[in-house]
């Protein structure tokens, strides 16, 4: 166990037992390790059926590990001290029906031993920030997805903890509710906290997070930060090209002899030409060889792989590799 | 603010936003206003109504008697007070012998006549109604009436007290205050034919529990399963549940939390109704029974049960649907289980109970309380019946009484009606005639002979003394069961409206409420031989009854009367209504040698004893009452708990009084000092029946139905006659009891709602009888509630395990 870890997950398994007599055996996770720094902001990433949420339930105490051992904040996860420095928003969260904004959050800050007096006055702040401002005296059963989602996001940080878990923070917003999150969390990240994010939005989370893990079969794939899962996962193409060309079509038939390419027509005679290097050189020895041939170089992009195609290349490759 | 507390008043706050809760306070609301305006209305009135006519066709006939100048001068008086067309209606109905073909009168009409004559001024004359003045009652009104200073209130009552000296048998006698169910202040119907204090004592009890266990025991407990149900799937439903869960509590907690607070629901609907019932029954009803208040925990604790069991299956299966079916099968459970238990016992604990025991003619006999004479059967170790029973249920049996010289003995049995009352196909009694077996008198003590053979510790069979003198001699014991030991004869027939058949003395006398017949025992064979007749015919000469009126002339018992023989025999003490008279033989006839008039209102079930120097006097609900030989009130004590009375009589040879409770408690009473100490307390809280044998010996009918023989010098019990039980006995006992015993019981919780609301540990097994001797079930408070409460405890413990295992 180490302190300065906001979470630490050490071969962490679990296994589910289903039926009343035969007893089938489902691993949801098996032997997982995981370290999230103090202060960074994490993201979980993994298809459906992944674990995702079964090492979120492991870290909050709502079920027991088989095996290994988790942390939060330096406490054994689940319990009541760690469970006191977290703040949770869950994925398809529902309040109960009689809750007004304020009443939730002075029930969930009850709940989270928040004094009364901290309660009224932080309630106004996070609403406000939150975007629920003036809204606050409506039944919760009357707010949209996006609101209550919000809301939801208020009571995790009402008690300021030291540690976020956001399950699919975003889901059900809209593109601008979707910023002010990462705007949110942006700002939960300068104000040292940490934040633990569980998104299927790749691109949110390649936006928002220091580090990202992918997880598939119950595997951690990969940690890291974006660029770092890139070389991991698409270290071998250090370079992908694409040029817009123009020149005669008989020579752009005979460059793509040369070369495994993708060749395409665009508008006024010009042509795209996309293909992947091993080096520099690779690019630089392309480019004499257009010239030669008396072809135009009217455009040049170096482009990079996604997180989507990391993610993709991690989640099959070791699919294949099963 | 603590966590758990925190989430208790949300449950509160969801119970408030709940429609249904609102729907359900709306619809007690206009329960309760619609209920407010019904009250009594009470008028002070010696009126009549058609309830206060108790015999409206012998009425009749006596008012047309008198309209025609015959019969008693009392009656005359009245006859001449009449309308004039209604005497001729009168005489016109009476002479056309069934009153067809003439509109008869109804009751209504004949109150409605008698109460003009009840406002009359010139009723009264000292020759109409010669035995009015010596009447203490009537006494001070003869005398402001002869002053013609009378009132009209006065005048109604010395009329009123005429007419019930007119036809004490045709008419109840009178309250002094009428009573209506009334509405907004209109009057709903005739008056109430009951007292104010036998409303409070019988009807409120009823009522109020009928409503509690009825409106609220069941509907509403219902509606607040259904209500409250989905509380707990709710919360733990996956969306809320998480975000709960990663809050810094503990899951027990929690849903204990949550169930409470599904409680606190229950608690503001049930508090609500009962506390508007409470100030409506006492606004209106005069009825501030702080029972009322406390039937809100124990609702509360019924619905505690059911809740217990919808939150498990809540947990389990996470649907309110669910929740509410596994309410509704355990309820059915529990009904079954209680249906057949509380079928069974009275049945199998209660009406076998020995209320009489007997040793006559060296053979044990007892009566039990479905009125069964039993003779003990030392060969099978049973009861067997004496005589072919024709009463099922709650019966009384006369007797039996023995007349050694004759060697026969006389009994009979009757059912005991609602509200009171005895009935029977016939009032014939019931013959049996010994064999003249020489030196079988009842000079030697019966138990050193009973003893000899019949103690269940030896099986040997009796020697010379078996009880079957018939020809059926059963091979087995389930033969025996059915067989009776003798074919009894039928004798004269009781005269009517029968109180009790006692032995004074030598004689044999009925106590009706037309007198005190005395048995004239010779005329027995003369009534039998009337019977079968000769050669087919009647015989004129045996028409004659058996029963002599003895009692002093116009005496006459109210239909709340209660005698018995005193201690040395040469008299008896009567109770009638709230008086008592002392009776003695003057001659072949009774006269009254002392009389006295108790407080209360005269319709109190009552059993009462005398010997030279005492009289005691118990009734229900009240405290025994002392009083000297000449009837002057002397002490009053009352028995621990309030228990009430079931049986008494004086220790030989002695001034102490044996009292046996309803709740198995015997004591003797020092009356002198107005002290009681325990008798047996071995065997407190099990007897059913006392017998003295000589002041040192006693047989003790011992539940459910086993006599014991007590020598009270070593105070131990020198013999056991139990009887071998039934196979139905034995499944009650072995199967039955025991799982009712462990299986929760929210229905029998009733029964604390009955404690508290009449505060008697005792219920009778029918409706009310008035009659103290009767035995009654005993209340059975805390097995219930204990074992509910290990139910609860139970069921939350495994919740409680579920949850805290339970991965969500």
């Amino acid at each position: 166990m180490t302190d300065s870890l906001a979470i630490d997950v050490r071969q962490v398994r679990k296994a589910y037992r289903d039926g009343w007599i035969a007893k089938k055996v489902f691993e949801a996770l098996r032997g997982v390790d995981l370290a999230v720094q103090r202060g960074e902001v994490f993201g979980l990433l993994g298809p459906n059926g992944a674990g995702k949420t079964t090492l979120i339930k492991i870290l909050l105490g709502i079920v027991r590990c088989s095996g290994g051992e988790a942390f939060l904040l330096g406490s054994p996860a689940g319990s009541r001290i760690a469970r006191q420095r977290i703040g949770y928003l869950p994925e398809n969260l529902s309040f109960p029906a009689h809750h007004t904004a304020i009443r939730a959050l002075q029930l969930y800050g009850r709940l989270s031993h928040v004094p009364e007096d901290v309660i009224r006055k932080r309630s106004g702040e996070l609403l406000e920030l939150v975007g629920l401002a003036g809204r606050e005296k409506e039944l919760v059963r009357k707010y949209s997805k996006g609101m209550r989602q919000r809301l939801g996001l208020a009571q995790a940080m009402l008690h300021e903890p030291e540690l976020l878990i956001l399950d699919e923070p975003t889901d059900g917003l809209d593109p601008v509710g979707r910023s002010e999150i990462r705007r949110l969390i942006s700002g939960l990240r300068a104000q040292g906290k940490t934040v633990f994010l569980n998104s299927h939005i790749l691109q949110e989370v390649e936006l928002v997070c220091d580090r990202v893990a992918i997880l598939a079969g119950g595997t951690l794939r990969g940690v890291g930060t974006p660029a770092e899962l890139t070389t991991q996962f698409h270290g071998a193409l250090t370079a992908r090209v694409r040029m817009d060309l123009a020149g005669d079509v008989a020579t752009l038939e005979q460059l793509r002899s040369e070369r495994e390419c993708e060749l395409l027509p665009l508008p006024n005679s010009k042509w795209q030409f996309a293909t992947a290097f091993e080096s520099q050189a690779e690019v630089d020895q392309m480019i004499d060889r257009i010239r030669q041939l008396n072809i135009s170089v009217l455009k040049l992009e170096r482009t990079r792989p996604t997180l989507e195609e990391v993610f993709l290349s991690a989640v099959t490759s070791k699919a294949e590799d099963a | 603010m603590k966590p758990y507390l925190a989430i208790l008043i949300d449950s509160f706050w969801e119970a408030i936003g709940n429609r249904i809760l609102w729907a359900l306070l709306l619809g007690w609301s206009l329960i309760l206003l619609g209920l407010a305006p019904f009250g009594y209305i009470s008028e002070r009135s010696f009126k009549l109504s058609s309830v206060d006519i108790d015999n409206r066709s012998q009425l009749v006939s006596n008012l047309a008697k008198g309209a025609n100048g015959n019969g008693n001068v009392s009656v005359q008086a009245v006859a001449r007070k009449l309308d004039a067309e209604f005497v001729t209606r009168l005489k016109q109905v009476a002479e056309s012998e069934d009153g067809q073909g003439r509109r008869p009168i109804n009751a209504s009409e004949l109150a409605e006549q008698l109460n003009q004559v009840v406002q009359k001024e010139d009723l009264y004359s000292e020759d109409s109604f010669p035995s009015a003045a010596r009447r203490t009652r009537l006494q001070p009104l003869i005398e402001v009436a002869e002053k013609s200073t009378i009132t009209n209130e006065e005048l109604e009552e010395l009329n009123r007290e005429l007419l019930q000296l007119a036809f004490p048998l045709e008419l109840n006698r009178p309250q002094g205050e009428q009573l209506w169910m009334g509405y907004a202040g209109f009057k709903l119907g005739d008056p109430l034919p009951v007292s104010r204090r036998q409303i409070k004592q019988f009807f409120e009890p009823i009522l109020l529990s009928s409503i509690i266990k009825l409106g609220l025991g069941i509907l509403a407990v219902f509606v607040a399963i259904v209500v409250t149900s989905p509380i707990i799937p709710d919360t733990f439903r996956s969306g809320s549940l998480h975000l709960l869960l990663s809050k810094p509590i503990s899951r027990v907690w929690l849903y204990l939390a949550k169930f409470f607070g599904g409680c606190i629901f229950v608690l503001v609907n049930i508090t609500f109704v009962l506390i508007g019932l409470y100030f409506i029954a006492g606004l209106r009803f005069d009825i501030w029974n702080a029972g009322l208040l406390v039937c809100i925990p124990i609702l509360m604790f019924v619905f505690i049960i059911f809740y217990s069991v919808s939150g498990l299956a809540g947990l389990v299966w996470g649907n309110a649907i669910v929740c509410v079916v596994a309410c509704m099968i355990f309820w059915l459970f529990c009904f079954s289980l209680g249906f057949m238990h509380d079928a069974l016992l009275p049945q199998i604990e209660v009406l076998p109970q020995i209320s009489r025991i007997r040793t006559i003619d060296k053979k044990l006999m007892t009566v039990n309380e479905r009125g069964e004479l039993g003779v003990w059967n030392p060969q099978f170790l049973i009861w067997q019946p004496a005589l072919e029973m024709d009463v099922r249920g709650q019966a009384r049996t006369f007797g039996p009484i023995y007349n050694a010289q004759r060697r026969l003995m006389i009994t009979k049995s009757f059912f005991r009606v609602p509200f009171g009352g005895l009935q029977a196909r016939s009032r014939k009694i019931s013959i049996i005639r010994l064999e003249n077996t020489p030196g079988t008198t009842d000079a030697t003590s019966p138990a050193d002979e009973l003893s000899e053979s019949t103690a269940q510790s030896t099986t040997k069979e009796a020697e010379g003394s078996s009880p079957a003198k018939s020809d059926l001699q059963p091979a087995s014991i389930s033969e025996a069961r059915k067989t009776p030991v003798w074919m009894g004869d039928t004798g004269p027939e009781l005269p009517a409206q029968l109180f009790d058949v006692v032995e004074l003395g030598d004689t044999v006398l009925a106590v009706c409420r037309g007198g005190l017949f005395r048995l004239d025992l010779d005329k027995l064979e003369l009534n039998e031989a009337g019977q079968k007749g000769l050669f087919g015919l009647k015989l004129p000469w045996t028409t004659q009854s058996a029963f002599e009126n003895i009692a002093p002339k116009d005496y006459f018992l109210s239909s709340n009367s209660h005698a018995s023989p005193t201690q040395a025999g040469d008299g008896l003490i009567v109770y009638s209504s709230g008086s008592l008279d002392h009776l003695a033989y003057d001659g072949d006839a009774l006269r009254v040698v002392n009389s006295g008039k108790l407080d209360g209102d005269g319709t109190e079930a009552t059993l009462v004893e005398m010997n030279s120097t005492f009289c005691v006097v118990a009734r229900d609900g009240l405290p025994l009452k002392i009083l000297d030989a000449e009837l002057k009130p002397l002490s009053e004590l009352s028995l621990p708990g309030d228990q009430n009375v079931r049986q008494m009589a004086w220790v030989p040879d002695s001034p102490d009084l044996s009292i046996l409770t309803h709740t198995g408690n015997c004591y003797r009473l020092d009356c002198a000092s107005a002290k009681l100490t325990a008798l047996v307390p071995q065997l407190q809280g099990q007897v059913t029946c006392i017998d003295w044998q000589g002041s040192e010996e006693l047989w003790l009918g011992v539940k459910p139905n086993n006599v014991y023989r007590v020598d009270l010098v070593s105070n131990s019990v020198e013999e056991q006659f139990i009887p071998q039980a039934t196979i139905l006995e034995r499944v009650f006992r072995w199967g039955v009891k025991p799982a009712y015993l462990i299986n929760p019981k929210p229905a029998a919780l009733d029964t604390a709602m009955s404690y508290v609301l009449t505060g008697n540990e005792t219920q009778a097994l029918g409706l009310v009888t008035n009659d103290l001797e009767a035995a009654q079930i005993e209340i059975d408070l805390w097995t219930p509630i204990i074992s509910n409460f290990i139910f609860v405890a139970v069921i939350l413990g495994f919740s409680c395990w579920y949850v805290s295992r339970k991965e969500y």
